[in-house]
């Protein structure tokens, strides 16, 4: 009982912290809604016992993306009238209404299904981890390469211009 | 016992709201928040669906997924700041080039 | 064993990257030194081979039943391939390191060169066909790399387009091919595949058509009729290429993949004598275009050509160590031709013309003896390689009872004889026919070219002491130690007297061809004018190869150019000089009405998938 009560709290927080979002019109808030709902979510892969993603989650996540995105909101100089209202608005409501029934009517596709919540060992994840799936884990680290090297092209100022 | 459906109405619902943060804010940074939030909504399910059937491939994928959302919000801050830098573009309709 | 592969990608990886930054000196060291490493690797390996061992390295693929491993596969037959094949490839490699010396794209050729060996490791080590097909396609790419790798000239670019192009055409069937055994073995594994075509699982009528849809791939790859006009062309490239490429290594994969699916292709009767059908064909019909050609890559293309088509008989009629074992001979002596050719090309400052060559046996010996040697070893005079390995295909074709097609290779035979002893007279005897300059700087080649060229030689002339003929020793070393891959072995009887006197006759024959070409370009130089004056008309069908190009050119292409200035004259102008709002300007209205979907909103772009998505999903629930 005690974990469906602290699993609904978490999860109102989360819907809240997507509806501020998208409602806001204040940047830095919006990010402030953001590290909150992720930091729910941590809180919820927590609640399943999966200890390590919500480690994960916290660590890159909520520390390392928000911090570059409320960076780059400060790097940012906002024009506030950018928010000007928003032209067929009717229409990216109705398909999302669309896709939300049809998405719901796949829900209840699903067997009702028990969850257990004894927590994953870490070791268990890990071993798991590099025994099948250590290619795609080099893989992984070439494309973080790829990225640091992407990102610092990107931004490194080009004096010939 | 938490109901499954409600974890993965909370995804669908979570992820819904994800698009549409994407589609109705003009800022790239701030779609940029949107599409991180659909990734969370689908990194839930995952752990769900790992926890439910008693597998852990589902949290390696969320592992995975993490790695490349953080890869994706770098690169994708970098573009959105050069473009800021270069031709002082920070909405989404300034950005005509792909225009046919 | 992995690391047979890895060295060559290594180093190609290395070369491609800090190819500008290092220098001549370290990469014409480094990229020979990756391949001799991958083959001793073999060498030590290779005691084990004969037990058949599978490394798997990891689990590819693994969707429902279908399991497909990157595996390789040491067996009798990769591991002699593989030590041709590294071989072969460290020795043009070093002679690549005289060839290209003066070109300025150095490391760039050794990062393809090394590339193409490790795909080609690829190809012959791999245990399934998929990944075969990887390295196929992989020895595919770096042809064309390396075909147009003068790249500034518009012919060479034009030719690795012509052979890509080509081979896409035979891989189209080849992949159909694979997609059916895998419909119908539920397994890409070759061990399994033949198991299941020699059980019986694969119903013959299946089988052979199976076996024509690879055969197609292998015409493309390697080089048969219908698809072998991108060969000649190849000759575009750099000489080591042609030695490494389109001699030695990559155009004998398709009888490479024959003998690796011997299983398969002795159950499917039909396809087999298809395949042995094409290639008797195929290599008397190069031959002939090979008699009239001057220029002198060109001659060794079609004897190419030729000989595969040798190998491809041999694996049509079953006798599949005889393939493999010319196969190898071929790589020795084919490779060697090659290397002696670009020796001379070298020597005279690219000028490929063998009616401005003459006499140069005077200028670079060690090229002339060497070139003589594999000349012999090619047209099968005795005691030389090329003589035991085209016996033993000839003799069991004979005793399977393929007559008509034997006298056909007996035949080519002579002719084979006849055109590489041509191309010996007209390069290394006779007159000088070079102009002054460059009888100035004719020259031996330097130390790295020459070495190689000796050591080639050197197993041209006892490479085919391996398999005597049956009526010298009922034992062979060499089918011996094929043995254990032929799924259905031959029950052919050799009968000795009438083996020595088809080994008398075809030996006969081949000095009959070496005395012709001795007569006509030697004693009589003037006869072989006189001659094709005499026959205009056949001499001129061979000169210009049949016409095929031209062919192919009205068959296949034109109807295209036709076809679409024919709907232009007849269809377009009329429409849009009869009606005002003619059909080029309502295409150009729907352009235009199209073009509107594309925004440059990326907004809008969501909208159309979210869209596509909600359709979808709904399609799906209401269970259309």
């Amino acid at each position: 009982m005690l974990e469906t009560i602290i699993f609904l709290v978490l999860a109102l927080i989360i819907t809240g912290g997507g509806i501020y979002i998208l409602l806001s019109k204040e940047p830095v808030y919006s990010v402030f809604a953001l590290v909150v709902s992720l930091l729910s979510m941590a809180g919820i892969f927590a609640l399943f016992g999966a200890t390590f993603i919500a480690a994960l989650q916290i660590i890159i996540y909520a520390g390392a993306g928000v911090v570059m995105i409320v960076m780059a909101v400060m790097f940012y100089k906002y024009e506030h009238n950018s928010l000007t209202k928003l032209k067929k608005w009717w229409l990216g409501a109705l398909l999302l209404f669309v896709l939300f029934l049809d998405l719901s009517a796949i829900l209840f596709k699903f067997e009702k299904s028990a969850l257990s919540l004894n927590p994953t060992s870490t070791v268990e994840l890990s071993k798991e981890f590099f025994k099948h799936y250590i290619y795609p884990f080099e893989l992984v680290s070439v494309l973080i390469i790829v990225g640091i090297v992407g990102v610092l092209i990107f931004a490194k100022e080009r004096k010939n211009k | 016992m938490i109901c499954g459906y409600s974890v993965i109405f909370l995804s669908i619902v979570l992820f819904l709201i994800g698009i549409a943060i994407f589609i109705s804010k003009k800022t790239f940074i701030m779609m940029l928040i949107g599409a991180e939030f659909s990734l969370n909504a689908i990194n839930l399910l995952l752990v769900f669906f790992s926890k439910v059937k008693n597998n852990l491939d589902g949290q390696i994928f969320v592992i995975f997924s993490l790695t490349v959302a953080a890869i994706e919000v770098a690169t994708g801050i970098a573009i959105a700041v050069i473009l800021y830098r270069k031709h002082k573009i920070q909405k989404r309709e300034d950005l005509k080039e792909l225009k046919g | 064993m992995i690391w047979v592969l890895i060295f060559p990608l290594l180093s190609s990886f290395l070369l491609v990257v800090f190819g500008k930054y290092l220098s001549k000196k370290i990469v014409s060291f480094t990229a020979p030194l990756s391949i001799l490493i991958s083959f001793i690797i073999s060498l030590f390996y290779f005691s084990r081979a004969s037990e058949g061992i599978i490394y798997k390295i990891y689990n590819w693929i693994s969707v429902g039943n279908l399991k497909i491993d990157i595996a390789l596969k040491w067996d009798p037959l990769s591991s002699v391939m593989v030590l041709m094949v590294t071989g072969v490839s460290f020795l043009i490699h070093v002679y690549a390191t005289g060839y290209m010396h003066e070109d300025k794209s150095f490391s760039r050729f050794f990062a393809y060169m090394n590339l193409f060996t490790f795909f080609m490791l690829v190809l012959v080590l791999s245990s399934s066909i998929i990944m075969m097909f990887v390295g196929w396609e992989g020895v595919g790419l770096c042809s064309y790399l390396l075909i147009g790798f003068w790249f500034e000239k518009e012919s060479a670019s034009k030719a690795g387009m012509k052979a890509f192009i080509v081979n896409r055409i035979g891989d189209l069937g080849f992949l159909i091919g694979i997609f059916w055994i895998l419909y119908t073995v539920k397994s890409a594994d070759f061990d399994l595949i033949n198991a299941a075509a020699v059980s019986g699982k694969i119903p013959v009528a299946i089988a052979s058509l199976i076996g024509i849809l690879l055969f197609i791939g292998a015409t493309g790859k390697s080089a048969q009729i219908p698809l072998y006009v991108w060969l000649p062309d190849a000759m575009e490239g750099p000489t080591p290429v042609s030695a490494l490429i389109h001699a030695a290594t990559m155009v004998t994969a398709g009888v490479y993949m024959i003998v690796r699916l011997n299983g398969l292709f002795s159950v499917a009767h039909f396809a087999s004598t298809v395949v042995a059908v094409v290639g008797v064909f195929t290599a008397f019909y190069a031959a002939t275009i090979a008699i009239t050609q001057n220029d002198i890559k060109k001659v060794l293309a079609y004897s190419t050509i030729s000989q595969i088509g040798y190998m491809i008989f041999a694996a049509g009629i079953g006798a599949y160590s005889a393939a493999i074992f010319h196969l190898i001979t071929h790589a020795f002596f084919k490779a060697l031709l090659f290397l002696g050719a670009g020796s001379v090309i070298h020597a005279m400052g690219g000028i490929q013309d063998m009616r401005k060559m003459g006499n140069l046996r005077k200028y670079m010996p060690v090229t002339f003896y060497t070139f003589l040697i594999a000349g012999l070893a090619i047209s099968g005079i005795p005691g030389f390689a090329g003589f035991f390995s085209k016996d033993e295909i000839l003799a069991s074709s004979y005793f399977s009872g393929h007559k008509i097609l034997w006298s056909i290779g007996v035949l080519t035979a002579l002719l084979t004889a006849f055109y590489i002893f041509r191309l010996i007279f007209m390069t290394f005897y006779g007159k000088e026919r070079m102009d002054e300059e460059t009888k100035h700087h004719l020259h031996e080649s330097p130390k790295s070219m020459t070495i190689p060229l000796i050591i080639l030689a050197f197993f041209a002339a006892i490479g085919g002491y391996v398999s005597l003929p049956k009526f010298i020793s009922e034992h062979s070393i060499w089918e011996e130690y094929l043995h254990k891959i032929i799924y259905v072995k031959s029950e052919l009887h050799f009968i000795h007297s009438i083996e020595l006197n088809l080994t008398l006759l075809s030996s006969a024959l081949a000095f009959l061809g070496v005395l012709i070409a001795w007569y006509l370009y030697v004693k009589k130089p003037n006869l072989p004018i006189i001659i094709s004056n005499k026959i205009p008309f056949i001499y001129k069908l061979l000169l210009n190869k049949y016409y095929v190009d031209e062919i192919y050119e009205f068959v296949f292409v034109n109807p295209f150019v036709f076809g679409s200035e024919g709907i232009y004259e007849w269809f377009d102008k009329p429409v849009i000089d009869g009606t005002v709002n003619g059909s080029g300007k309502t295409t150009l209205f729907l352009g235009k009405l199209l073009s509107k979907l594309q925004t440059g909103q990326i907004r809008d772009y969501i909208y159309s998938i979210l869209f596509g998505v909600a359709l979808l999903l709904t399609l799906l629930l209401m269970g259309v």
